[in-house]
């Protein structure tokens, strides 16, 4: 072949791998129908060892391919899962008894019984490398008296414990299979009792999930699911605008209205159980309650929800956003900028001498978190404050709480797909805990209390009250409920938004 | 020979130098990598243990005397964020960059050259003035710019090429070097490769125009140079053609400040891979990195800067070489 010719050949040779490259997508998309679906999704899963990291928290990924003994519904209620039945068998809340299905296979074949609980959630904490621990480090012992009953025993009260069998990290592994292998093999090759077995995995890039059969909540309607891992936001637009994917989280607010117009797109920007809100630090002009308070009257919550979000989350006034069973309706800190105003004078401060603040917040983390932090930082100069608004990063937020060198307010997300008060206030405000923002003796001496209150009537209602006295002490400044913004193709329909925000596969309903 | 061997020695000096800079820098941070991992009930006592578990309680010339002596046996730690050996990591993602770094030089080395020809070739026509535009304009765009304007036009707008992931989610190719290209070729699946083609292109073009204007200046400047020459008048007084003399005389003359050029822009290139990574969700260490930057994963930002730094210094080394077999006064030197 001559040179020439072979140029020429050449170049018709990669045009034909483009065009041909070129159809396999649009053939795919064509493909992706009732039973597949194509996900966009931000983040990677950090390890397939379910139990070896609790955050960041990929529980929607982990999900799909382990079960837990608990679960959370799209409503974010407590339901059962492994386990059919439990009860607290003491008034201490130090010894739990649950009793599970006896139906339930691994993707492997094997039969979940109560020693692969047990050897998850106990015998794993053996393993340094296994952050499961960091959660259940009060457990003291689980019996497993017959195959489909055990009985967790605490060193101390866990009141929490139900909720925490269906929260971060705690998804069942199989005993035999994971002895067998071990863990680096169990990584490459995981196997759980999840509605999805895991065929395909590319580190960073994609997950290949297919549909179990043999799954305890009968088979998913979507056979199989593809997650691409897209980190940025503006790539998973554009993959939902050329129709590479059927579905793509956590986009910009402006972005989901945007698309929701564009034919063959449904965006369900949709409230969570989460709570934005502004955690103070004891210290400066913050030690000063009637500056505390001066700060929350002068937020306008309603215009920053109906400017940044449409309107779709409601206004918080305590620590529990609406969909939390500590939620109280009936509570409503006013907004006021006029008292706001008298506050800050009765403080000492006034037009001459503005109050000085600074104000952290994080910068694109959160839907409009920035934009929120300077539209809240001009409501609070018109009352009268001088605001240094600073962005920070959340792991130096983390390392500046933990040494208590915070030394400004913070706009935060609090999330908590448990919905449970403790995971929350019970931490944000707890001095006792490293990460707390807010550090003050009459905070623990209200909390104590609840944190081994075994009732979860009394527990629910004493939480409440807390909140309303926080709120009043201006310990913290809850705005608003967090939002979930999801865009997905109009086919397979059946999509179910989560309270929490989860995306779950399995939950789709094409079929129904 | 001394002269290589002193500029080997150079290398590592500064590659450890580099290391000691970026494990000093990540320390001195006011940021807590153990923070992000801890749930938020963790006690006083479990970030106490998780910080003795990782090794960061300790003084930080002890840390770095050890991270150091680990890597010279290849193990660059485990990652905090997952608990995996960074350096499996690190291999897993490099071949997806070096992929693309080098299509991307190549496909700058080739809109670069080839259009300080056409200038050239044509030059006081309107073409020659065409190109200098285009160049400029190419050359005031950056890389991530040009990869959200290809994706809109070419991606979205017509449709034409994915750009979404190094391969079609209908695939599945085992991994045999890491390459895409290449593993689809040695398992012959086409429909793959051609597939990984595909969603090679708009990336690979993106950083192609991040190349190619520089190289365009340098390859049309270094050729009105060498016209200048005076064996280039007597190639003229012999007959040749003007093509003749342009391909087989003035262009190997002119090539040397190009290839210069080349090495310096692939040290470059290799940086520009974060953000393209990112964008067109391909996992490469740019990825990574972005990634491992967001949580503070120290270990992994220590190995990947490493990796970066060791990357760069070979491909200087290569551009050097080639320098090197390319001119003869060199190796007379």
């Amino acid at each position: 072949m001559k040179r020439r010719e072979f140029g020429k050949f050449a170049a018709s040779g990669v045009l034909g791998l483009l065009l041909a490259g070129n159809m396999a997508p649009r053939a795919f998309a064509q493909k992706a129908g009732r039973d597949q679906l194509t996900l966009a999704y931000q983040l990677d899963v950090a390890t397939w060892d379910p139990n070896a990291r609790v955050r960041p928290n990929q529980i929607e990924l982990l999900k799909c391919v382990f079960a837990q003994p608990l679960e959370y519904d799209s409503q974010s209620r407590l339901q059962p899962s492994l386990v059919t039945r439990y009860e607290w068998l003491d008034d201490t809340a130090t010894t739990l008894g649950l009793d599970f299905r006896d139906d339930v296979l691994f993707h492997n074949g094997d039969r979940f019984t109560s020693e692969d609980f047990k050897f998850t959630f106990q015998d794993r904490q053996s393993e340094q490398d296994v952050q499961l621990r960091f959660i259940w480090n009060t457990l003291d012992r689980i019996e497993t008296p017959s195959p489909t009953r055990a009985v967790m025993h605490f060193k101390s009260p866990m009141p929490t414990a139900p909720e925490f069998l269906a929260f971060t990290g705690g998804f069942v592994v199989p005993k035999n299979y994971f002895q067998k292998v071990g863990r680096d093999e169990f990584v490459r090759k995981p196997i759980g009792a999840g509605p999805y077995k895991l065929v395909e995995y590319q580190q960073d890039s994609r997950i290949v999930l297919e549909a179990f059969d043999e799954y305890f909540g009968g088979a998913a309607q979507i056979r199989r699911v593809v997650i691409l891992i897209v980190k940025d936001p503006t790539a998973r637009v554009a993959a939902l605008e050329a129709g590479q994917v059927n579905l793509a989280v956590n986009l910009p607010l402006r972005e989901a209205e945007r698309l929701r117009k564009r034919p063959g797109l449904v965006a369900a920007v949709t409230p969570t159980v989460d709570n934005v809100l502004i955690n103070l630090v004891n210290r400066d002009a913050f030690a000063d309650k009637n500056v505390r308070l001066a700060m929350h009257h002068a937020i306008d919550k309603q215009a920053l929800v109906k400017a940044l979000f449409n309107g779709i989350p409601k206004a918080t006034h305590t620590l529990a956003p609406p969909g939390t069973p500590s939620y109280d309706p009936d509570y409503v800190f006013p907004y006021d900028p006029e008292r706001s105003k008298a506050l800050l004078a009765a403080s000492g401060y006034g037009p001459d001498k503005p109050c000085k603040i600074r104000f952290y917040t994080t910068k694109g983390i959160n839907p409009n978190d920035f934009e929120m932090a300077r539209a809240i930082t001009q409501m609070w100069t018109r009352v009268g404050f001088e605001v240094d608004l600073q962005p920070i990063d959340p792991p130096v937020y983390q390392a500046k709480a933990a040494a208590g060198e915070l030394d400004g307010c913070i706009l935060w997300l609090g999330g908590n797909a448990t919905g449970d008060p403790e995971l929350t206030s019970g931490y944000a405000l707890n001095p006792k805990k490293p990460f707390s923002v807010w550090r003050s003796d009459d905070c623990y001496e209200k909390l104590a209390p609840l944190l081994v209150e075994a009732d979860y009537t009394r527990r629910i209602k004493g939480y409440k009250a807390f909140h309303i006295w926080a709120v009043e002490q201006g310990y913290s400044l809850p705005l608003m409920q967090g939002v979930a913004s999801i865009v997905h193709s109009a086919e397979p329909v059946g999509y179910t938004p989560y309270a929490s925000g989860w995306v779950i596969p399995y939950a789709w309903r094409p079929n129904a | 020979m001394l002269l290589g061997l002193f500029k080997s020695l150079w290398r590592i000096g500064l590659l450890v130098f580099i290391a000691l800079v970026v494990f000093v820098v990540l320390r001195l941070l006011p940021a807590d990598p153990v923070g992000m991992m801890l749930p938020p009930g963790a006690t006083e006592a479990d970030r106490a243990e998780l910080n003795r578990t990782l090794g960061l309680d300790r003084p930080m010339l002890v840390q770095f005397t050890i991270w150091l002596g680990k890597a010279l046996h290849g193990d660059l730690g485990t990652s905090i964020a997952s608990g995996l050996p960074v350096t499996e990591r690190i291999l897993h993602a490099l071949p997806t960059t070096l992929q693309l770094v080098a299509l991307g030089l190549l496909g700058g080395a080739i809109l670069g050259v080839g259009a300080g020809l056409l200038a050239f070739r044509f030059r006081k026509t309107p073409i020659e003035s065409g190109v200098q535009v285009a160049n400029s304009l190419a050359i005031s765009i950056p890389e991530f710019l040009w990869a959200i304007l290809l994706i809109l036009g070419v991606g979205i707008g017509l449709q034409w090429l994915p750009f979404l992931g190094p391969i079609d989610g209908a695939y599945s190719v085992q991994r045999i070097t890491g390459f895409l290209l290449l593993d689809t070729l040695l398992v012959g699946d086409w429909a793959a490769f051609a597939s990984v083609c595909a969603h090679l292109a708009l990336p690979v073009l993106a950083l192609s125009l991040g190349v190619a204007p520089p190289l365009m200046r340098i390859a049309h400047a270094s050729l009105v140079d060498t016209y200048a020459e005076d064996y280039v008048a007597a190639a003229r007084l012999r007959g040749l053609g003007e093509n003749r003399i342009l391909m087989r005389h003035a262009l190997k003359n002119a090539a040397l400040p190009t290839v210069a050029m080349l090495g310096l822009q692939a040290g470059s290139l290799i940086g520009g891979t974060l953000l393209i990574e990112t964008i067109f969700g391909f996992p490469g260490i740019g990825s990574l990195m972005v990634q491992s930057l967001g949580v503070h994963d120290l270990f992994m930002i220590q190995g990947l800067a490493l990796t970066y730094a060791v990357t760069v210094q070979i491909m200087n080394t290569l551009a050097d070489a080639a320098l090197y077999a390319l001119n003869p006064r060199l190796r007379l030197q």
